[in-house]
C-alpha cells in the first residue's frame, strides 16, 4: 500500500480512529492493532513475505533475551542473528549478483563455470528492518539497551507500518519504549504531524512524481539528447530522489506521529550542505547514523592514524553503496562519495559545525553560495551512477554529457527548472524551522489556512502520474 | 483525538465538496464510454458487423465505407481484455450479426491485463460500460467513485474541454473517431516513430493469455455462427523498422494458426502494407480520415471475399 494512493487514505483514518478509540484502553491490545495493520499493510503488497518479517522478529527476540543473560555464549547468539537477518538480506538481495560475479572472475581466468542464477523477488523493505533488527541484538549485546520480554512490544518495533518497508531505520533505543508505555494523544504534536504528512505529499508528489517523468525520457534515451539536457536530467534525478525519499519519510514521521510515536529526523535539507560531510549529515541520516555506530567506529572512526580513517571511509561509503543494490553502479556511486570524502579528511574540513548556514541571515552569502553549488553538483554527478542500470550506461551517460553538447540550450521544461530553484528558495528561507511546513511565523490563522489550502490544490492538481517509491527496490 | 477529527472534518469539508461536484460531472456528462454503450445498444436490431479495438481500430475503422451495418466498439487503449468482457456482455443481444472484426496490433498479444494505461480506464469500463470488470478488488474505492481514479489535473482538463467544446464525446454515431481529420500529429515521423515504439515495446513474448481470450471469442462466435475478422491495421514504415521483428513474426504466425485451426476465422494483415504512405497517417501507426477511407474500403472488399 502506497502513502499516496487512495487506498491509505482510507486505510489510515480507519486505523486512526480504532487505535484511539477502540483499543486505547489496554496497551496489549493497542499493540496486537498495530501488529495486525502492520501486517495488513504489508500483506497489500505482497503476504508470501509476512513470514520473513516473523522469522526475523522471532529470531531477535530470542536472541535478545539470550545475550540478556549473565555469562553464556553471548557471541554465537549475536553470530547467530547477524549470520540470520544478513543470510536471509544476502539470499534475497545479493545471490544473483554474486553468483554473476562469480561466473564473471571464473571467466577472467579462462574457467566457465555453471551457476544457476535464481528468479527471486526482493521482498519490500527487507533491507530496512533487517538492520533496525539488528540494531537491538547488537545493542542489546553491547548493554546499551535490556534484552525486551515483552514479545508484542518487539513484534510491533519490528513491523510498525509507517517506517517497515523505507524507515527511517529507527534505533530499538528510540522506539522499542514507546511501544511498552500508554501512548498519549497530542494535540499539537499531531497537527504538526499532519502538516508532515502535507509535506511529504506534496514533495513525493509534485516534485519527484513530476521529476519522474522527465528523467526517465532522458535516462532511457540519453542518446539521442544533447549534453545539456543530461546535465538537466541528472538535477532531476537528484530532485526526484530526494522528494522521493524525503517524501516518504515524512509521512512515516507524520503518520506516527498521530499514533503518538516520534521517529527520528531522516533528511535535513540535504541540498544546501555545504561540503559532502554535511550532506551526509543531512541525508537518511538514519542510515548513515547507522553505519556510524554499527561499522565506522566499531573500526575505529576517526580515532586512528589517517590512512586507517581513510580505509574506515572507504569501507561504509562502499557497504552503504552495495546496501542500495546489487548491481556495480552503486558500488561506484558509493565509492564516489568516498573519493570526494578525502579532501574533508586530508584538509582536515569535516568539522562537525553548525548544519544552519548563514544562521539568522536572509540571504546567504556568496562563499556559501559557492559551498552548496559545488557539493550539490558533486551528488548529482554521483546520482547518476545510482540512476543508470549499468556501468556502460553510465560511462555512455558521461560520454554524451561531457561532450561540446554541454553548452548547448537543452530540451527540457524550463517552468520545472524554475519551480526546483523557487523551491530551494524556500527551503533556505526554512532552514532553521523544524521542518519546511512549520508555518508557525505567520501568525494570522486564516493566512495559515489559505495556505495549506493552496498546498492541497497544488499537489492534487500538479501531482504526476503515481510512480512507486524509488527506496522500496532497496 | 475527538477535537482533533472535528477540526479535519472541518477543515476537509470544501475538499470533500470539490470530489462531490467532480463526481456529479463524471456521472452526468456523457464520454466516449457512455457514447459507446448507449450506441452498443441502439445497434442490437440492425449490426451485421461489429469492431473491437484499440485506437487503430477507432482511426481506422470507418463504417461508412463498408457494405454491411457496422459499429465500430473500438476505443482507445481498448485491450483483448476489454474486447472479451464487450463482447461477452453483448454478443447476445445482437439480432442480425454476422461477422466481428478483432484488433490484433503490435501490443494486443502481450499486452498485460493491468498495464498503466488501463488504470484508470478500467473503472470507466466497469461504471459507464455496465461491465463486471474482475481486475478491479470489491475494496477498491475507485470501483465506486470515478472521481478518484483519475488525477485532479486531468479531471480538470476534461472540465475545460466540455466547456470549450460542448462534449466529451469523439466518436460518430457509428463508432468512429469524430476528431479524426487529416491533419498530422507532427510532421517528424522520425521522431515520433521512436518514442511509439519505445513506449509499446514491453520485452513480452508471452501470447498465451490473450490468444486464449481470442480462442475464446472464437468459440463462441462458432457457436452462434458468427465470422471473426482478425485485423492487423497500417502503419507507418518508420514504425515497422522500429519494432522488434521476431514478435511481428510471432503475431503473425499466431494469427495465421488461428485462422488455420477455425474455419470462422480470417486473418487481415496490413500491418507492413505498403499502399499505405505518409500522407495516410496521422501519426507513426495510426491513420488519419483519409487512411482511414482506404483501409476501410480494403477492408470492406477482403471481407466480401472471405465470405
Amino acid at each position: 500500500m502506497l502513502f499516496n494512493t487512495i487506498d491509505f487514505a482510507a486505510f489510515f483514518p480507519i486505523v486512526l480512529v480504532l487505535y484511539w478509540f477502540v483499543f486505547n484502553r489496554n496497551l496489549k491490545f493497542q499493540n496486537i492493532f498495530l501488529i495486525g495493520v502492520s501486517y495488513f499493510f504489508y500483506a497489500f503488497w505482497d503476504w508470501r513475505f509476512l513470514g520473513l518479517i516473523c522469522l526475523s522478529s522471532i529470531i531477535d527476540y530470542f536472541v535478545g533475551l539470550q545475550l540478556g543473560k549473565v555469562g553464556g555464549n553471548r557471541k554465537y547468539w549475536l553470530c547467530f542473528s547477524l549470520f540470520t537477518n544478513l543470510g536471509l538480506l544476502g539470499f534475497f538481495k545479493y545471490f544473483n549478483f554474486f553468483i554473476d560475479g562469480f561466473k564473471d572472475v571464473f571467466m577472467l581466468f579462462g574457467q566457465q563455470i555453471q551457476g544457476t542464477t535464481l528468479d527471486i523477488l526482493l521482498p519490500v523493505g527487507i533491507s530496512f528492518y533487517t538492520f533496525q533488527t539488528l540494531s537491538y541484538t547488537i545493542d542489546v549485546y553491547r548493554s546499551k539497551i535490556e534484552p525486551t520480554k515483552d514479545v508484542l512490544s518487539f513484534f510491533a518495533f519490528v513491523s510498525f507500518f509507517p517506517q517497515l518497508v523505507a524507515g527511517p531505520i529507527e534505533r530499538a533505543s528510540n522506539l522499542l519504549p514507546q511501544f511498552q508505555i500508554p501512548r498519549q494523544f497530542n494535540y499539537e504534536r499531531s497537527v504538526d504531524g499532519l502538516r508532515l504528512i502535507l509535506l511529504g505529499l506534496f514533495q513525493k508528489m509534485v516534485i519527484a512524481d513530476n521529476c519522474a517523468k522527465a528523467v526517465n525520457n532522458v535516462f532511457d534515451n540519453y542518446e539521442s539528447y544533447n549534453g545539456s539536457t543530461l546535465f538537466f536530467g541528472a538535477v532531476f534525478f537528484a530532485f526526484q530522489i530526494y522528494g522521493d525519499f524525503s517524501g516518504y519519510s515524512n509521512i512515516a514521521i507524520g503518520t506516527s506521529r498521530l499514533l503518538g510515536f516520534n521517529l527520528m529526523q531522516n533528511f535535513n535539507s540535504p541540498y544546501l550542505s555545504r561540503n559532502l560531510g554535511e550532506f551526509w549529515r543531512r541525508w537518511h541520516i538514519s542510515l548513515s547514523t547507522w553505519f556510524r555506530d554499527y561499522v565506522y567506529i566499531p573500526l575505529g572512526g576517526n580515532k586512528v592514524s589517517k590512512p586507517k580513517w581513510i580505509r574506515n571511509i572507504f569501507v561504509v561509503f562502499l557497504i552503504s553503496g552495495f546496501w542500495h543494490g546489487a548491481n556495480w553502479t552503486f558500488v561506484v556511486w558509493g565509492m564516489m562519495h568516498a573519493v570526494f570524502f578525502l579532501p574533508l579528511i586530508l584538509f582536515g574540513r569535516n568539522e562537525k559545525g553548525s548544519l544552519i548556514a548563514d544562521q539568522g541571515k536572509y540571504f546567504p552569502s556568496i562563499k556559501t553560495i559557492m559551498q552548496i553549488g559545488v557539493t550539490f553538483l558533486t551528488v548529482v554527478m554521483a546520482w547518476v551512477f545510482f540512476r543508470v542500470e549499468n556501468m556502460s550506461q553510465a560511462y555512455g551517460y558521461f560520454e554524451v554529457l561531457f561532450s561540446e553538447s554541454l553548452f548547448m540550450s537543452p530540451q527540457i521544461s524550463k517552468g520545472m527548472v524554475l519551480f526546483l530553484f523557487v523551491y530551494m528558495i524556500f527551503e533556505w528561507h526554512q532552514r532553521e524551522k523544524k521542518h519546511l511546513f512549520d508555518f508557525d511565523f505567520i501568525p494570522l490563522k486564516s493566512v495559515r489556512y489559505i495556505l495549506y489550502y493552496a498546498l492541497i490544490f497544488i499537489i492534487f492538481y500538479f501531482a504526476g502520474e503515481t510512480q512507486p517509491f524509488i527506496y522500496f527496490q532497496f | 483525538m475527538k477535537k482533533l477529527l472535528r477540526h479535519i472534518i472541518i477543515f476537509l469539508l470544501p475538499v470533500f465538496l470539490v470530489w462531490f461536484a467532480t463526481e456529479l460531472f463524471y456521472r452526468t456528462t456523457p464520454n466516449n464510454f457512455t457514447y459507446k454503450n448507449k450506441q452498443l445498444k441502439a445497434y442490437y436490431d440492425t449490426a451485421e458487423t461489429i469492431v473491437f479495438g484499440d485506437s487503430h481500430a477507432f482511426y481506422g475503422v470507418n463504417p461508412e465505407y463498408l457494405d454491411t451495418t457496422t459499429f465500430n466498439a473500438s476505443n482507445i487503449s481498448q485491450s483483448l481484455y476489454f474486447d472479451k468482457l464487450l463482447f461477452e456482455r453483448h454478443i447476445d443481444s445482437f439480432k442480425t450479426i454476422k461477422q466481428i472484426l478483432i484488433t490484433v496490433a503490435y501490443t494486443t498479444l502481450s499486452e498485460e491485463d493491468n498495464k498503466l494505461d488501463l488504470v484508470t480506464r478500467k473503472y470507466f469500463y466497469q461504471n459507464q460500460m455496465d461491465l463486471d470488470v474482475p481486475l478491479i478488488s470489491a475494496f477498491n474505492p475507485r470501483k465506486y467513485s470515478l472521481a478518484l481514479s483519475r488525477s485532479f489535473r486531468k479531471t480538470a482538463d476534461l472540465i475545460g474541454e466540455y466547456y470549450e467544446k460542448g462534449t466529451l464525446v469523439t466518436s460518430h454515431p457509428n463508432g468512429f473517431l469524430t476528431t479524426n481529420t487529416i491533419e498530422r500529429s507532427s510532421n517528424d515521423l522520425d521522431r515520433v516513430a521512436k518514442i511509439v515504439t519505445k513506449r509499446h515495446e514491453d520485452n513480452l513474448l508471452d501470447f498465451g493469455k490473450n490468444t486464449k481470450r481470442l480462442q475464446s471469442i472464437i468459440n463462441a462466435c462458432k457457436q452462434r455462427d458468427i465470422k471473426v475478422c482478425l485485423v492487423s491495421f497500417p502503419v507507418n514504415y518508420r514504425y515497422v523498422k522500429l519494432v522488434n521483428s521476431d514478435k511481428v513474426d510471432k503475431m503473425y504466425a499466431t494469427c495465421n494458426i488461428l485462422a488455420k485451426e477455425n474455419e470462422n476465422v480470417t486473418y487481415i494483415n496490413l500491418f507492413e502494407d505498403n499502399r499505405f504512405r505518409d500522407e495516410d497517417f496521422y501519426d507513426a501507426n495510426h491513420l488519419n480520415v483519409k487512411g482511414a477511407e482506404k483501409c476501410s474500403k480494403i477492408l470492406n472488399v477482403l471481407l466480401q471475399e472471405s465470405k
